[in-house]
């Protein structure tokens, strides 16, 4: 599980157009305040290492900055960090370099493809935008190699930005940068982000180009391309939580600390924006469901991917209602198919063409049904081993 | 518009209730009120046969509390009879989910003649006659009838709310007011009104129901359980079942569990006439609906804390 500690909730100095966050501030849910010892006793309990988050988390001051990453070093070795990098000042390179800090960055691209980002007009947008490739520029140099994390939208990744967000990802793996996140643009039919959103025959153009370029970055690799080809390959154990069965009512993969301790889940499926407490009793029944409800209902029935993707993240689903399947179902089918092949092209039984699936499925389905979720990667060898074993009979 | 939902298709779910809070601040003040009002409906079912209301009850108790009730109930000249032993949810009056799954017991309680009768109705499935010694309101029992045994379906607040009057946002929207008493959309959080299942909104039957046993609370020192009752099932509330989930939206918090499996969306909103202090700001109903908060959480004719 990722700790996502948010000192000032989602208070954020800039207004990106399509954050998923939104909703928490219309309903008037963002917090402004912080309960410094209550922040510190959950961070002291966390037990384990979290990222500072938001919102923008270098909006806290430096003391409380230092007070929670000092808690970071002490009691679990390093803290991350998600920041949109347009506050990042000396001080804070210093807390980096004192406090272990591995630093991640949001920002969709160079220039005017990071406009959607927006802060409050143009030319401010251009010059936040501007603060924080310094920033990435900067903490590259200092040598703590951050990682990306970029939204894809109709601002940066059409075709006519294609070669250009291209070349700026070549300039950040020349630079050292070591990993970036694509996200598919979150947004909701009623959306004013919506808008801004890519076709799915746009993504997919997208995230093709995206696979092709991978290829030739030294040092940067793209994950959701990673986490796609152990899936098919039959390895789910590192991959990220969009692909994990996610409950939305526990998600176990985030939890967040408010900034009055209290504890909540990944805001990605607050679509009323309610930040709810974590459910005291994880739950699987979407998985269930969506294995047995047809396409055309928004299930996920006969589906060869489904064990891969699994309907893919509560959060993006059809209708913003957790019980759908995701939106992106063509994008992530076609990223399937396509990777499905590559593999085949290898000589390698992916997992979606493979005979095991089904009692693989079966084994899945059982968990979910017994309220458990385990990784697929020990029933994937299981299976395999046993249909050896019946072959050599 | 139709009794049914459309686009219906077959699938069995897991039996599950799960809640998630609103915020720390809803569950410190609410979880244990939830806990006084469950505990107070096992009471106030056999009270109610002890005071005449109906002929029958049945009571899901855990074995503790079948030690402390049945020598209470033979000094009220009442027997019981095992139905059943089932697991408990938070709707029996029990939290599954803080406390793993417990056994509870299915009984028929009530006085010997009137218990020997329902068992013969209950092992002839008698509906009619099982009805008539629960003290169901007729028209309730006929719906029960119709929709669960001969819709097979597992969840009848659709039905319930297609027969009320109220307005359609569209086919599969309905929106409603009720009088709190016919509220049974927090039966999935163990606070109910009556133990039937209403065949409307507005069904006169299940008011003078929940009438008589609310009288029948305070009569027996639950005048507080029955204020935190009316209190609960006054505020908004939104019902949604899709592809078999059901998920209940409150403002202290919202509860998924199954219901009927359904290709489309539908959604019942209960209009409320109070909000609890400690209720969430949301976009959407319930949370839109939001009006003057009472005082402390409470309705102002409340005077027990």
């Amino acid at each position: 599980m990722g700790i996502e500690v948010r000192p000032l909730g989602v208070k954020c100095n800039i207004q990106c157009r399509y954050c998923y966050q939104e909703p928490q501030r219309d309903a008037g849910n963002a917090r402004m305040m912080y309960d410094l010892p209550k922040l510190k006793k959950a961070v002291e309990e966390a037990g384990r290492a979290f990222t500072l988050f938001g919102g923008e988390p270098l909006l806290a001051p430096i003391p409380v900055l230092r007070e929670l990453l000092e808690i970071g070093l002490r009691k679990y070795g390093r803290t991350d960090m998600q920041t949109n990098g347009t506050l990042i000042k000396d001080a804070h390179i210093d807390l980096f370099r004192e406090f272990n800090v591995a630093v991640g960055v949001s920002v969709d691209g160079p220039d005017e493809l990071n406009d959607v980002r927006w802060a409050g007009s143009l030319a401010k947008t251009r010059e936040a935008t501007a603060k924080t490739h310094a920033a990435i520029k900067r903490l590259c140099e200092e040598g703590f190699n951050p990682t990306v994390i970029i939204t894809l939208h109709r601002g940066n990744a059409t075709a006519e930005h294609l070669p250009r967000m291209h070349e700026w990802l070549r300039e950040l793996d020349a630079m050292g940068v070591k990993s970036a996140r694509l996200h598919i643009l979150e947004v909701e039919d009623d959306d004013e982000a919506r808008g801004y959103a890519l076709t799915d025959d746009e993504n997919i153009a997208a995230f093709m180009g995206f696979a092709a370029l991978e290829k030739e970055l030294k040092n940067l690799s793209l994950d959701v391309f990673n986490d796609m080809r152990n899936l098919l390959a039959g390895d789910d154990t590192k991959a990220t939580c969009i692909w994990k069965a996610c409950d939305s009512y526990t998600t176990r993969a985030v939890r967040g600390i408010e900034g009055n301790g209290q504890s909540s889940n990944c805001g990605r499926t607050n679509k009323d924006g309610v930040d709810y407490v974590k459910s005291p009793q994880e739950g699987f029944e979407r998985y269930v469901s969506l294995y047995h409800t047809p396409f055309e209902y928004g299930g996920c029935k006969d589906c060869r991917f489904f064990l891969m993707c699994k309907g893919q993240c509560p959060g993006t689903a059809i209708d913003g209602d957790w019980r759908n399947r995701t939106r992106d179902c063509r994008v992530w089918f076609t990223m399937y198919e396509t990777l499905e092949q590559e593999a085949l092209a290898e000589g390698q039984t992916p997992l979606s063409l493979d005979p095991v699936r089904k009692q693989v499925e079966d084994r899945m389905l059982a968990a979910w049904l017994s309220g458990s979720n385990p990784d697929y990667y020990q029933a994937v060898l299981d299976a395999r081993a046993a249909a050896a074993a019946q072959h050599h009979e | 518009m139709p009794m049914y939902p459309d686009h219906r298709y077959e699938l069995t779910m897991p039996t599950f209730t799960r809640i998630a809070w609103a915020s720390d601040h809803a569950r410190e003040v609410w979880e244990p009120r939830l806990h006084a009002v469950r505990a107070a409906s096992l009471d106030l079912e056999w009270m109610s046969v002890e005071a005449g209301i109906r002929p029958c009850c049945i009571a899901t108790v855990t074995p503790a509390e079948m030690l402390r009730l049945a020598p209470r109930w033979l000094s009220h000249d009442l027997t019981s009879h095992l139905v059943d032993v089932v697991n408990l949810g938070p709707e029996d009056g029990s939290d599954a989910a803080t406390t793993g799954r417990p056994v509870g017991m299915r009984l028929i309680v009530g006085r010997l003649a009137d218990v020997k009768r329902m068992v013969r109705a209950v092992e002839a499935c008698d509906n009619d006659t099982i009805g008539l010694m629960l003290g169901y309101p007729p028209c309730c029992t006929e719906f029960f009838r119709t929709v669960w045994v001969e819709g097979d379906m597992i969840d009848t607040t659709w039905p319930m709310a297609a027969a009320s009057p109220g307005e359609r946002a569209d086919e599969a929207t309905i929106q409603l007011e009720s009088a709190w008493e016919a509220n049974i959309l927090w039966r999935w959080g163990g606070v109910r009104p009556v133990p039937s299942l209403p065949c409307r909104f507005d069904c006169p039957g299940t008011l003078s129901f929940a009438r008589a046993l609310a009288g029948v609370a305070r009569d027996n020192d639950l005048g507080e359980a029955m204020d935190w009752t009316r209190e609960i099932l006054s505020w908004p509330i939104k019902w949604s079942a899709l592809h078999g989930i059901a998920e209940i939206t409150t403002p202290i918090c919202k509860i998924s569990t199954p219901t009927d499996a359904t290709g489309v969306r539908y959604t019942v909103e209960r209009e409320g006439t109070t909000y609890p202090d400690e209720g969430a700001r949301g976009l959407g109903f319930p949370y839109t609906s939001r009006v003057a908060p009472t005082g402390a959480g409470r309705p102002a004719d409340v005077t027990s804390a």
